[in-house]
């Protein structure tokens, strides 16, 4: 059994990687679907292209669920075409979701139901792009307000309703490091391979209501 | 037909099992240990061949060799690996062989001593003639002297000696293997291969198709079409060419061709040394698949190795073709997406697997199928070096 993902960026990847391998995914069994290279160095050096998304973005999540201009959804298709192949993973951050040219509306933030509602409401918006196909085959990894929120739940505080998860994490991995950037990146990469096993990413999960949901989400559809 | 292997505990491969169909191509990324797997089938083999095995008869069956500690898998025990509890210095390797088993247990004399002996314990599983025997000695000691008995009695006997036959056949099928790696300089009967066993470079490629009966050489031809500029190929026996001086003293091949654009009253042949090296790897390979004094059953490391991608699909379309005609059965790796398109999947006998290691390291094969039936709403269908390239079959790196 192997499980694709296709998420906003290739650092979400990483993350979302680790919490299926705490789920009991194997590496070698997670495909990492989007962002893909999809161009060579041709294309990508060519500034008649300049224009096109060409990395993972929130709107690269949402043209690789939409149908394309023959009426195909390839990502899905190419890999759902392989036996064996049978779930994928959607990633999106909701930070930017109603500042983009979405028509997306939040719930109200006071509200203690509010990761739920959202996580919902972002799972409803996928669904409309995918013209609700693939029901049994998705989980939804809807990190709110971005995916750095989860990392965040390390520092034991709760992350959910975090404004700024993306310089709150900064802060902290900052307090501690001792030199600098590149030791922030590599206490990060620590923090991620934490998430790689369900003993040690538990602790996070008090701390992240999307996380926590998104974790169940997985346990309780994927059946070994 | 080898139907399965199951590998333990030898170098990356803690264990693991694969089932076989005729033509087997595997894909993975760089180290994920398929060129192990070849070789676990080829040290199964020397284990077979011969008395004592020792590094340097790995070493001549194209078996890279290292200490022996190193050649048994050293990672450490993690959950899922299968390690061998009594002894973790011991290579197993178990194939299955037309429904009878073949085991092939194999420690190291020394760990440290890179030409150390491996002391085996090789044998092909007998359960099935020792129940006979059992049954034939009650028979044969029973008081009843009745004809039903005698009857039974000889049934029995020729089942055993047919099994007994049956089982040379597999032996034979073992000891044959070869793993193949060619070399451009090999093939075009330069360097020095001598210590290779089989001609696993390719240095015999004249030899080869100087032993192929004049059927086989026809077949051979009729690929001509594969290379634009190919007329026609002579293999020169008694090396007369050379006093003719058209080869230098040091090229051993007796390999010659004829270019189809040079003027054909002038019998201009050239050396296999100045042919492009993409219709010398293609004749071995064909010359493989055609000839009945080749191996039924071999490997082949990097089939791609000079070849167009074209080329590399049209040439394993016909390696699948040749093998159900001639009764061969192929091991295959590559990293040349267009080898896939070669490739269809929709027949049990024609498998792909991709070779990964998995989180702790420990090299697992999984066998890639593609679900029938299976396009898009437009019904497209996707060509599986797409899929490859594209990275929806895994296979490829992922840290970059």
């Amino acid at each position: 059994m192997r499980v694709g993902i296709i998420a906003e960026g290739k650092s979400d990847q990483e993350v979302i990687a680790g919490i299926l391998q705490a789920c009991k995914i194997d590496k070698s069994d997670i495909i990492q679907v989007k962002p893909e290279n999809q161009t060579d160095e041709t294309d990508k050096n060519n500034p008649e292209n300049s224009n096109e998304t060409t990395i993972g973005t929130l709107q690269g999540v949402k043209k690789a669920c939409m149908k394309n201009e023959n009426g195909a959804r390839p990502y899905f298709d190419k890999f759902f075409f392989i036996d064996d192949q049978n779930y994928m993973v959607i990633h999106l951050d909701t930070a930017e979701i109603d500042q983009q040219d979405f028509d997306f509306q939040k719930p109200e933030k006071n509200n203690d139901a509010y990761p739920t509602e959202l996580r919902n409401q972002v799972i409803n918006f996928i669904n409309e792009w995918l013209e609700n196909n693939y029901a049994d085959e998705l989980l939804y990894a809807i990190a709110i307000e971005e995916i750095e929120a989860w990392i965040l739940a390390k520092f034991g505080k709760n992350t959910t309703k975090s404004a700024d998860p993306k310089r709150t994490l900064n802060h902290e991995l900052k307090k501690i490091s001792k030199n600098g950037i590149v030791n922030k990146e590599k206490e990060k990469d620590k923090i991620i391979d934490e998430m790689r096993k369900m003993k040690t990413l538990k602790p996070f999960l008090k701390n992240n209501k999307s996380l926590e949901e998104f974790v169940n989400s997985i346990t309780g559809k994927i059946k070994f | 037909m080898i139907e399965e292997i199951h590998i333990k505990n030898f170098k990356s491969i803690a264990g693991d099992t694969i089932a076989l169909g005729r033509v087997n191509v595997f894909i993975g990324e760089n180290g994920c240990g398929k060129s192990n797997i070849l070789e676990a089938v080829a040290f199964a083999s020397v284990s077979k061949k011969y008395d004592h095995v020792d590094g340097d008869i790995l070493h001549n069956n194209n078996i890279r060799v290292t200490k022996p500690i190193l050649m048994v898998n050293q990672f450490e025990e993690n959950e899922g690996n299968e390690k061998n509890q009594d002894n973790k210095n011991t290579v197993d390797i178990t194939l299955k062989i037309d429904n009878k088993i073949v085991y092939c247990t194999s420690t190291p004399s020394e760990l440290e001593y890179i030409k150390s002996y491996w002391g085996e314990n090789l044998k092909i599983s007998a359960q099935e003639n020792d129940i006979l025997e059992k049954m034939l000695f009650k028979l044969q000691n029973n008081k009843d002297d009745d004809a039903m008995n005698k009857g039974f009695a000889n049934y029995i006997v020729e089942i055993v000696k047919k099994n007994k036959e049956k089982e040379k056949n597999i032996a034979k099928n073992l000891i044959n293997y070869a793993l193949y790696t060619l070399n451009t300089q090999a093939l075009r009967g330069l360097g020095n291969f001598s210590y290779s066993q089989k001609g696993l470079f390719g240095e015999n490629l004249d030899e080869m198709i100087a032993n192929l009966t004049p059927e086989e050489t026809e077949k051979l031809k009729s690929y001509s079409y594969f290379v634009e500029w190919f007329e026609d190929f002579l293999v020169d026996g008694e090396d007369t060419l050379k006093l003719e001086g058209h080869k230098l003293n040091f090229n051993k091949s007796l390999l010659y061709f004829k270019d189809k654009f040079m003027p054909k009253d002038k019998n201009l042949v050239f050396v296999s040394e100045n042919a492009n090296e993409g219709i010398l790897h293609l004749l071995f390979y064909l010359t493989m698949m055609i000839s009945h004094k080749t191996p039924s059953f071999f490997a082949i490391d990097n089939i791609e190795s000079c070849l167009n991608p074209h080329l590399c699909r049209k040439l394993m379309t016909e390696i699948c073709k040749l093998a159900k005609e001639n009764d061969k059965q192929i091991l295959v790796t590559t990293y040349n997406p267009a080898i896939l398109d070669g490739l269809n999947l929709l027949d049990d006998e024609i498998r792909l697997f991709e070779v990964k290691r998995n989180q702790y390291g420990h090299t697992k094969t999984k066998r890639i199928k593609i679900k029938p039936n299976q396009t898009n709403e437009l019904g497209e269908k996707y060509k599986l070096s797409e899929l490859w390239t594209r990275g929806f079959l895994g296979a490829i790196s992922k840290n970059f």
